[in-house]
Parts: structure tokens; C-alpha cells; sequence
């Protein structure tokens, strides 16, 4: 931990600046949407009429359903393709090591753009073009580097010599996996599927790709309203996702520490 | 005195309420090496901060060679100071390490290269001018951090325990150069340790601090066999302590009478102004203690048996269990046989070799 | 060894080869297609797509060297906006540093679509900052800051410079406090210890955000999309225009192909400027 005490009073000026600039979109959106006058300051008292309009529009509710179908379906997918991966990454030394674990977290690397594109025409040779199957491998394929970071992170965490002491005394394999490897995985895996789901219910450039009539996510369905419509009722909605993302983003930085998860 | 070195007077340092270093005051002479010794957490390094500028003291003042420098900033000090760990640069060579303080001097680039070339000959480095510090041993960085301090001829050289990084056979050599090189250079030197051996083989005094106050500023050989206090006795050696009462106090001799009833014989004086009916503390170290090959009696003779023998090499330590119920370390250094455990022996405690010091606060 | 490590490594690594690879791959073989009216594509091996491109001055000022330029000048401000806050940030502990890196993160979690809004609202023609600076009469007409070139740099630069801020704390971190006191301790003012020895040991993080940021940057589409307009066709965003309004795959493909090739010239370009400043020093081997 360092302390560089010079121009201290500048820096911390600067970075107040800096924290509002962070926070003032999301502060106003959230300032709005309890606002009975909506964009008009100051507000006047608070009011939950924007939220039931935003939580009951037959739109939001639609796209609601789709993102959670989707972020459900995409978070357990992913984990399920990382958590064996992870487990072999951690435990095993084997030659080309270094370049598996590059190649599992590429999807990173590659801008989104491209990724979609990418299988957006894979897809329409294929001749799924118009299906859900495009955009739900999208999604997997986006959070999956992030659900194999945090397991292999919370694999990394405990000392093999753990599970070496339950063998010494007595513990079978089996019985070594459910009581000492799993309950150490179990909080990884909350904030893996945390993580993962929460990546896929806020994404927007994937979903504006791939997905299909019919089957809009719910940024996708924001975007669209805030597009010609100008009211509190879409800060009500943002509103809501800020809140969810806030929930994950505390759950995710308990169990697995956001820093790290987060850092590309 | 205003020729010293350094003079530190009464220096503090308060975190919240707690006392890191309190009223701490010592001095140094033009040329002297001088210890700093103590357990972790206290307030060695601290001080020693203080000095280099790192921490500002909340109270007291510090001279270097007559000049206040309680204020100053670091850049201002003209002391060079070791860190534990080094502290080298990482994006510096060796030479550009030691060139740095030198450029910000602005030096002549030709006076630059001498005293590059100077400083780390002197330190047994030359041909390492463009290694990186990662390229070196953890020995030669620390001959680059003091090459680097050496460069710039301070007033005075800080070291913050610069041996305790290296393995113990490095660190023995380390210490026996350090401390040519600071005799032959007539470097001023104030050297933080934990490491009893090093302070009592390197300085010339030892200033031993406990829960950031001085117990003792001594010599190594005062502060070994006449401890001021059962705090020093105990950090410096091994020492055998006793409880008891002072009973006697004379011109022949003092007498202590133990918590078990034992009485000891101790010169007179040893009590220092004690009176009679004083708790006190009876000292002796290890290898006072004489074993006796048979029985004898008299004053100051002790029964007991064997309960352990620790075979040193050149030293063989007994704890004899006293029949009095005390426990008595004592060390032999000719011996032929080790004596099984359980074995009956007398001892003998040397009067002139009891030190008998009162039982205050402090322990 | 490798019957142990394959058979769990194996679901992911196909995953990534099907839905990966072989899509990427597809793409190149797409970009020397030709699109045809009336078909949807036809197989062929022409360079018509890059040709289109590449031969046309409009698109090379206004997308190619746009993008370049937009991508740089945000990824600048980013970094302006992100090293005092990576350097105060380093220094702080407890509930401040964790308010602090909390507000750094959350840009990264929170979706995209939902904070465009909240920009929206402070940005827009009637909206907060606008309606403050005329209350405030600092300017009596409201000022456009939306939907134009200003709204793209600011959402590229909130969205940018976390990851700045975050990689340079990794290389900040790693720099031990007695490095900067044994600079002052051989009389090095805090100034000259700051870009003596702290400036340049915080190059490799600066370097890595400095890659991650440029490249998110010059292949954005969405915020382009969002908040630009007509005059704002960033690379990314005439892919996606390409590819998914006027469906024309093959031109989309060479556009990628292209960008990619782009951003691995200026990345490689970097690497070199950086690497001549100061990682040579740093990664030299024991």
C-alpha cells in the first residue's frame, strides 16, 4: 500500500471530480425515477408511480422474461463448460498450459463487434438465422471467461494441502470433493453465476446483433423506447437494473472480490 | 554534546493514543557505531525513521551534527539510509541506482563515473554497473543499497536491519564487511536490529529499546553482564531469574531469600540502595553457574537434579531442578561425559555473579 | 497426462472452436464473397469488398482515420481522467476504498443502454446540465452535447477509463513505499521521486489499460449507435449497418477484417513507442 502524500489536496479534489463524474448518470437516472415530476428539480416527494408503469408495460415484462430465460440459461451453460475446465487448469501442470488458458479467455480479447458478426453469419449459413439458438452461444461465449476466472480463482484459493489432510485422515475422494473442495467452490459459484448472469441481463451490443423477432432482451427493448420516447418511466426501468447490478456487483466482490474478476 | 553526530532528545511518536516511541533520547559520536536493538514493534525502526524524515515525530528534537533537522524533509538530511529490503529501483541499473542521488547533487558527469566507480568497488560490485537489481543476488543488491547510500559521503549512515533479508552464513559474512568497511571509512552508523548477536559484535554501544522506551544505552560487554534492567537481561543472552525478597544488605555481603525459602549470597552493593523487605529479582547467567563434582557446603550451593541436557557442540546447557523447587539453567564448556537425566549434582552460584536488581512496573 | 487433462478441458475448448474459430474463419471467407441483388451472397473469391473500402477516400477519412482518431483522443482522456484517480486510490484503505473502487466498477457492470439514459438526461437539449448552466447563466442557448462527436468521446471515456484505473493499480500496487523513500532519502523532491521512479514503474499497467481501452474504443458500435449521429460512422458502426439494415455480409466481413488488421498495426505501434520508453528495462530476462 502506498501513500503519495504530494499535491495530496489536488489529486483528491481531482478524484471527487472523477467520482462524480462516475456517478452522476446513474444518481440522476435513480433521482428521476422516484421524481413525481419527473425531470423537473427539485423533486417534490417521492413516488413509486414510474416503477409500477415500467414493471407492469406488457414491452418490459416481455423483455424482462427473455433477458431472465436467457441470463439463467447463458450463466449455468457457461459454468457448467468452465467448471470442469477450471479444475483441470488449477490441478493439473501440463505442457501448453499457459496457451489454453489464453484461448479460453479470448472471447475477451475480441471485440464484441466482431463476435457477434462473426456468428451472426455462421449462424445464417447454418440456416439459424432467425432462432435463439444464435443468441443464447453468444451469450454463453461472452460470460464464459469470466465464470472460468472466478472459479479458477476460488479453486486457486485453497491450499491443495486441505484436501490432502482429509485424505490423511480418512476422507475417501468422493468425500473429500462434497466436504472440503465443494463448500470452498460454493461461494466461487454463487458469485460466478452472479457475475455471469448479470453480464448477460445488462448486455446490449450481443443481443442487438443476434437476437430474433420476438425474442428482444430487455436493454435491447430499453434502447427502443428511449429512442423515441422521453419519460421517467424507462429511469424506472433503468432504475431497477442499476439496482439488480448493485446486488450483483456486492455479491460478486464478497465471494470472489471484484478487482479481480473485473480486470481485463 | 554538540560535536555528536546525531543527538535524538526526547523524541516521540503517537498513533491515536498509542506510544510507538516514547521520550527516546541517545547520541552518537563523529565515527561511532551504534545499535538500536529490540523486539518487534518496539519503536526501533520507528526512531530511525524519524531521523531520515520518513515520519514526522510528534515531539522532541534531532540534531545531526548540530544542525535541527526535526523538521526537514527527507531530501533535506543529508543522511544515507538502508532499507531492509533493499529499496532498489527496479528500472535502474546498478550504476544508474547509485548515479541518482549524485545527478540530483549535479555533479560533473566525470565526478559522477569516479564515484560510481568508488562506491562500488568498495562494496565488491564492480563489473555489475549495468545489471539490473532483479539480475542480482539478494547479497549484491544489498551491497548496491549501501554502494548507493556510500556515494553520496553522508553525514551519517541509517541502516534499518539490512542483513535480516539474507541466510544466516551470508549474514555473518555481511557483518564481519560492514563492519570493516565502517571502521576503515570512520562512517558515523546507526544500525537497527532484532539480532542480539549483530549489535553486541558490530557496535561500539547498543541503545536496547522496549514498548518504544530505552531500557539501556551500554557497551555490548556492560549491557551483557551488568543488564540495568530484567527486561535486558532477558532479550540479551539467557539469564536465570529468580523471585525474592532482599533480606541483608551489608557491607560483607546482601542476602536474597527466594520465593521457596532458598537463600542467596550476593556481593555487597549488589542490591543498589534496596532496603530490606524489597521484592527483587536475582540474576544469574548460565555460564556463571558452576557445576560441582561432588557434594559440598556452604553459602550459595544448591542441590538438585538433572532434568535436561542440550548438547550445543561446544556448550552443554543443564536445567537442574533445584530441591528447592526452582528450575536453573547452567552452561558447561569443558566437560567428558554428559550427565543422564535424573542425575543428583551441587551447583555453585557465584556471589560476585548474582545480580540483584529491583522488581518494578516493568518486567 | 494429457487423457487426465483433455476429457474436462474438452466442452470448453469446443464450445470456443465452433462458435469461435470456426466463426471467425467464416468471416474472412465471407469478405471475398459478392453480394448480388436479389441472392443473399454468392460464393466467390473477389476483393471487391476491400477494394470498396479501402479504394474509397469518403470511407477512409470518415470511418478508417474517425475511428483511429475518436478512439485516440478518448483513450488520452481516459487515461488524463484515470491515473490521478488510479494514484489517490493506491493510497486509500477501508470503507473509502471501497466506496471508491465500487464507484470505479460499477460503469463496468451496469449495462450500457441504462446509462446512456442517465447521460441523456443530464445531456440532452432540455436536459439538467443545460437547464443549470442557463439558470446559472453561464450560456443563454442550450448547448448540444448529445448525438454528435462530444457524446461519443464522453460515453467512450466513462465506459474507458475504469479499466485504466484498474490496471494501473495493479502496476501502482507493486511499487513498495521505500522505493519512493529511498529516492527522497538521496534527495529527490516528492516531484522528482514521482516521475523519476513512480511515473515510470506504472508504465506497463498504463501500457496494458492503454490496449484494452484503444481496442474497445476503435470497435465500439453501440455508443456510436446511441449517442452519435450521421457524422459519427465509426468502424464498428457501419459494420453493424452493413451487416444487419442493408444485410450486405460480405462487406461487413472485409470491414472487420480490416479493423482487425488496424487495430494490430496501432497496437503493435504502441507496443514499439512503449517498448523504446520503458519495458525494455523492465522485462529484461535474469
Amino acid at each position: 500500500m502506498m501513500r503519495f502524500d504530494f499535491g495530496a489536496l489536488a489529486l483528491r479534489g481531482f478524484t471527487a471530480l472523477m467520482m462524480l463524474f462516475l456517478i452522476f448518470p446513474i444518481g440522476v437516472t435513480l433521482l428521476v425515477s422516484l421524481n413525481p415530476r419527473e425531470f423537473v428539480l427539485p423533486p417534490t416527494g417521492i413516488t413509486f408511480e414510474w416503477f409500477r408503469a415500467a414493471w407492469t408495460s406488457e414491452t418490459f415484462l416481455r423483455g424482462m422474461s427473455v433477458s431472465l430465460v436467457l441470463g439463467v440459461c447463458a450463466s449455468l451453460i457457461a459454468n457448467a463448460l468452465a467448471l470442469p475446465a477450471a479444475m483441470a487448469l488449477v490441478r493439473c501442470d501440463f505442457r501448453g498450459k499457459a496457451a489454453v488458458n489464453l484461448l479460453l479467455m479470448s472471447p475477451m480479447l475480441i471485440p464484441t463487434t466482431i463476435f457477434s458478426l462473426a456468428l451472426y453469419i455462421y449462424f445464417v449459413r447454418l440456416g439459424y438465422g432467425s432462432g435463439l439458438l444464435p443468441l443464447l452461444v453468444g451469450h454463453v461465449i461472452h460470460v464464459m471467461p469470466y465464470a472460468l476466472r472466478i472459479q479458477t480463482a476460488s479453486l486457486h484459493r485453497f491450499d491443495p494441502s486441505f484436501e490432502e489432510a482429509a485424505r490423511n485422515v480418512g476422507a475417501g475422494r468422493l468425500r473429500t470433493l462434497v466436504s472440503i473442495t465443494l463448500p470452498v467452490m460454493r461461494t466461487g459459484l454463487v458469485s460466478s453465476f452472479a457475475l455471469c448472469f448479470i453480464l448477460s441481463w445488462n448486455d446490449f451490443p450481443i443481443s442487438v446483433f443476434l437476437a430474433p423477432p420476438g425474442w428482444t432482451p430487455l436493454p435491447v427493448e430499453l434502447f427502443s423506447y428511449i429512442k423515441f420516447q422521453y419519460d421517467a418511466v424507462a429511469a424506472a426501468l433503468a432504475s431497477s437494473l442499476i439496482v439488480l447490478s448493485a446486488v450483483a456487483m456486492v455479491l460478486i466482490d464478497r465471494f470472489a472480490g471484484l478487482r479481480r474478476v473485473m480486470r481485463s | 554534546m554538540p560535536d555528536d553526530a546525531i543527538q535524538v532528545d526526547a523524541i516521540q511518536k503517537l498513533y491515536g493514543t498509542m506510544k510507538a516511541v516514547d521520550d527516546v533520547s541517545f547520541s552518537v559520536a563523529p565515527g561511532e557505531f551504534v545499535s538500536l536493538l529490540g523486539p518487534s514493534g518496539c519503536g526501533k525502526t520507528t526512531s530511525l525513521r524519524m531521523i531520515a524524515g520518513f515520519i514526522e515525530p510528534s515531539g522532541g528534537s534531532i540534531r545531526v551534527h548540530g544542525r535541527d533537522v526535526t523538521h526537514l524533509p527527507p531530501e533535506k538530511r543529508d543522511v544515507g539510509f538502508v532499507f531492509q529490503n533493499y529499496a532498489l529501483w527496479p528500472h535502474m541499473t546498478v550504476a544508474e541506482n547509485v548515479a541518482f542521488g549524485l545527478k540530483l547533487r549535479r555533479k560533473s558527469r566525470r565526478e559522477i563515473a569516479a564515484k560510481i566507480e568508488e562506491s562500488l568497488s568498495v562494496t565488491g560490485l564492480s563489473g555489475y554497473e549495468d545489471r539490473l537489481p532483479k539480475q542480482l543476488s539478494g547479497g549484491q543488491q544489498q551491497r548496491v543499497a549501501l554502494a548507493r547510500a556510500l556515494a553520496l559521503e553522508p553525514e551519517l549512515l541509517l541502516m534499518d536491519e539490512p542483513l535480516s533479508n539474507l541466510d544466516r552464513a551470508l549474514r555473518v559474512t555481511m557483518r564481519r564487511e560492514l563492519k570493516e568497511l565502517q571502521a576503515r571509512m570512520k562512517m558515523t552508523t546507526l544500525y537497527v536490529t532484532h539480532d542480539q548477536e549483530e549489535a553486541l559484535s558490530m557496535s561500539n554501544r547498543v541503545v536496547i529499546m522496549n514498548g518504544g522506551r530505552v531500557e539501556q544505552i551500554a557497551r555490548p560487554y556492560e549491557l551483557y553482564e551488568t543488564p540495568a534492567s530484567s527486561f535486558v537481561a532477558d532479550f540479551v543472552g539467557i539469564t536465570n531469574f529468580f523471585e525474592g525478597t532482599l533480606m541483608r544488605c551489608a557491607e560483607d555481603w546482601d542476602e536474597v531469600r527466594l520465593a521457596s525459602g532458598q537463600v542467596l549470597h550476593a556481593r555487597a552493593g549488589a542490591g543498589q540502595g534496596g532496603q530490606p523487605g524489597d521484592a527483587v529479582r536475582a540474576l544469574i547467567r548460565p555460564e556463571r553457574v558452576t557445576l560441582l563434582s561432588g557434594p559440598e557446603e556452604g553459602a550459595n550451593i544448591l542441590r538438585g537434579q538433572v532434568m535436561l541436557a542440550e548438547y550445543f557442540g561446544a556448550v552443554l546447557r543443564y536445567s537442574v531442578r533445584l530441591d528447592s523447587g526452582e528450575t536453573l539453567r547452567l552452561e558447561v564448556h569443558n566437560f567428558d561425559a554428559i550427565l543422564e537425566n535424573g542425575t543428583p549434582v551441587h551447583v555453585r552460584v557465584p556471589p560476585e555473579h548474582l545480580r540483584v536488581l529491583p522488581l518494578d512496573g516493568r518486567a | 497426462m494429457l487423457r487426465r487433462v483433455l476429457p474436462p478441458l474438452l466442452p470448453a475448448l469446443l464450445a470456443l472452436l465452433i462458435f469461435v474459430a470456426l466463426p471467425m474463419l467464416w468471416v474472412v471467407r465471407t469478405s471475398f464473397n459478392e453480394l448480388v441483388d436479389g441472392a443473399y451472397m454468392v460464393e466467390a473469391l473477389s476483393l471487391d469488398n476491400y477494394t470498396r473500402f479501402l479504394g474509397n477516400p469518403w470511407y477512409l477519412v470518415n470511418t478508417l482515420w474517425f475511428s483511429v482518431r475518436i478512439a485516440l483522443l478518448a483513450t488520452a482522456i481516459s487515461v488524463i481522467c484515470a491515473y490521478p484517480v488510479a494514484l489517490y486510490i493506491a493510497g486509500t484503505r477501508g470503507l473509502l476504498r471501497n466506496v471508491l473502487m465500487s464507484l470505479v466498477m460499477a460503469p463496468l457492470l451496469i449495462g450500457l443502454v441504462t446509462l446512456v439514459y442517465g447521460w441523456i438526461v443530464i445531456f440532452r437539449g432540455g436536459g439538467l446540465l443545460n437547464s443549470l448552466m442557463i439558470a446559472l447563466h453561464v450560456y443563454d442557448e442550450p448547448v448540444r452535447y448529445m448525438w454528435n462527436i462530444k457524446g461519443v468521446v464522453i460515453l467512450l471515456v466513462y465506459i474507458g477509463a475504469p479499466y485504466i484505473v484498474l490496471s494501473l493499480l495493479d502496476s501502482i500496487e507493486k511499487i513498495s513505499p521505500y522505493l519512493v523513500e529511498a529516492a527522497r532519502n538521496v534527495g529527490a523532491s516528492r516531484w522528482t521521486a514521482f516521475w523519476k521512479i513512480v511515473f515510470p514503474l506504472t508504465m506497463p499497467g498504463l501500457y496494458a489499460g492503454l490496449v484494452i481501452v484503444f481496442s474497445l474504443n476503435f470497435a465500439a458500435f453501440a455508443v456510436p449507435l446511441m449517442v452519435g449521429d450521421s457524422k459519427t460512422q465509426m468502424i464498428g458502426l457501419v459494420i453493424y449497418r452493413e451487416a444487419l439494415l442493408n444485410n450486405d455480409l460480405p462487406f461487413a466481413s472485409a470491414l472487420s477484417v480490416i479493423m482487425v488488421a488496424a487495430n494490430t498495426l496501432i497496437l503493435l505501434g504502441m507496443g514499439a513507442l512503449f517498448g523504446r520508453l520503458i519495458l525494455n528495462k523492465l522485462e529484461v530476462k535474469q
